[in-house]
């Protein structure tokens, strides 16, 4: 063992400190879940209508993009608080493999609808920017409870774990948003529905990723 | 835009310089089964799937009192897990004295995550992936390694340390001088290495930061050092009277 070794972990053991381990993964999952459902439910209940939950029911590019939203959701949650816990490659590869069926299921139903209906199903105008701009509105809580949990962690790859995250809670704004909003075309649903997650995405990972390496240690 | 923003400050990003991994840049290495091997599954009691070891029954249990914050069991946890630390970080990094930085670097990472340990998780599956993950972050920042210059110069400053100086009273004034106009946390970065001789992960311990970002303001700080120094050498030697014993030898040096 060299010097600097030693020195190192006599340095350790002054710096030991008493922590609480963080939750079990099924358990943190649960808890996030929980919340998910409860802002869900908050919003919906707060607005007068719910003109998504009927138009799920009647339009199939509307349902399918509705479950892929649901599932990226999921996914991108699982593989976040997998991504700030070593040695839990397995459910975070999972859980990202799942984030990137819903997406990419959601967007190619949405494509075909386009490339189907064309401007039979034109998006009213302003929609499609009200719309993303809720849905980027309504995931910032999202965002700060899926943060609060990957700061106490200690990601591998922060910058993925941030991706994720940020994809988790966009994909809720982007949930909360489909269920609330009254626009079938297809094209409004990629604009300003689905473009929630993958902006918040691209906006977040890099900065949330970066604080996260410099929490990390 | 946002995502070529990230890539472009990966790309862009300062590199990491620590003077002593200098030596020999190895290839990525392909991990072995048995350091990719992710834990097995738990059972409804959230025991591990397999049989439990006894060694690694015992250092989860020593990493559970460390939690609790007894010392006695983290140092025996720490010494026990030394060995198989450094074995797994030699058979990729030949290089002895790059190896023990990244074997530090992987104790000084599993002391910051260790609240992401759970008992009833088997410990070395944990273990191994913060290390896998610390000698891939070690060959990262060599690949991101490209100001030589800045390199030299820290190269350069190391050889004119006096390796049995305790402060920095034996520096060049010139130097003394620079260090001065550094900001704080770069001072603290380059007296830690350079000065004192730390190494990162001892450095970043005591900076209380993580050693990566100890090296990116180290290297921030040598680079500020080189501007600042620049024009105050002449034909490889301070313009002022250096305060080394051995000028002779390190001025042949320099030649």
């Amino acid at each position: 063992m060299s010097g600097g070794t030693e020195r190192l972990i006599d340095g350790l053991l002054e710096d030991l400190e008493p922590v609480q381990p963080l939750p079990r993964l099924r358990s943190a999952f649960a808890i996030v879940l929980a919340i998910w459902t409860a802002v869900l439910g908050l919003v919906l209940w707060s607005q007068e209508s719910v003109p998504g939950a009927t138009l799920i029911l009647v339009d199939r590019v509307y349902l399918v993009s509705f479950v892929g939203l649901i599932a990226a959701s999921i996914g991108a949650t699982m593989s976040a608080l997998a991504a700030s816990r070593p040695g839990r490659e397995r459910e975070e590869t999972l859980g990202l493999l799942v984030t990137v069926a819903g997406l990419s299921v959601a967007a190619l139903v949405c494509l075909i609808g386009i490339l189907a209906l064309g401007a039979a199903a034109p998006s009213p105008p302003g929609a499609d920017r009200m719309c993303f701009e809720k849905g980027a509105f309504l995931s910032l809580l999202p965002a700060g409870v899926i943060l609060s949990f990957l700061v106490r962690g200690w990601s591998a790859h922060p910058i993925r774990a941030a991706l994720v995250g940020m994809l988790a809670a966009g994909a809720l704004g982007g949930v909360i948003v489909h269920l609330s909003c009254g626009v079938v075309a297809p094209s409004h649903l990629m604009m300003g529905h689905m473009s929630v997650p993958i902006a918040l995405a691209l906006v977040g990972a890099y900065p949330v990723g970066a604080l996260l390496k410099r929490l990390r240690g | 835009m946002a995502a070529r923003e990230a890539g472009g400050f990966v790309a862009c990003a300062p590199a990491e310089t620590d003077p002593r991994d200098r030596a020999s840049v190895e290839p990525e290495p392909e991990l072995s089964a048995d350091e990719t091997t992710p834990d097995p599954p738990a059972d409804a009691n959230g025991a591990a799937g397999r049989a439990v070891d006894p060694q690694e029954a015992q250092q989860s249990a020593w990493m559970k009192a460390a939690q609790a914050g007894d010392a006695d069991a983290y140092r025996q946890l720490l010494s026990a897990i030394q060995p198989r630390i450094r074995g797994i970080v030699r058979s990729k990094i030949r290089e002895e004295a790059a190896a023990e930085d990244v074997v530090q670097n992987a104790l000084l990472s599993i002391h910051r995550g260790r609240r992401t340990y759970r008992a009833e998780r088997p410990f070395g599956p944990w273990m191994r992936a913060i290390v896998r993950n610390t000698i891939i972050d070690h060959f990262r920042d060599r690949k991101r390694k490209g100001d030589r210059e800045v390199e030299l110069v820290a190269e350069e400053w190391a050889d004119e340390r006096v390796e049995s100086a305790e402060g920095d009273d034996r520096l060049a004034p010139e130097l003394t001088e620079a260090l001065a106009t550094l900001p704080e946390s770069q001072r603290e970065a380059v007296t830690l290495v350079q000065i004192k001789g730390l190494s990162v992960a001892e450095a970043a311990l005591k900076a209380g930061i993580s050693a990566g970002a100890l090296k990116v303001r180290a290297h921030r700080g040598y680079r500020a050092l080189a501007k600042a120094l620049e024009g105050k050498r002449i034909g490889g030697e301070w313009k002022s009277e250096r305060p080394v014993e051995n000028d002779a030898a390190h001025s042949g040096d320099k030649t």
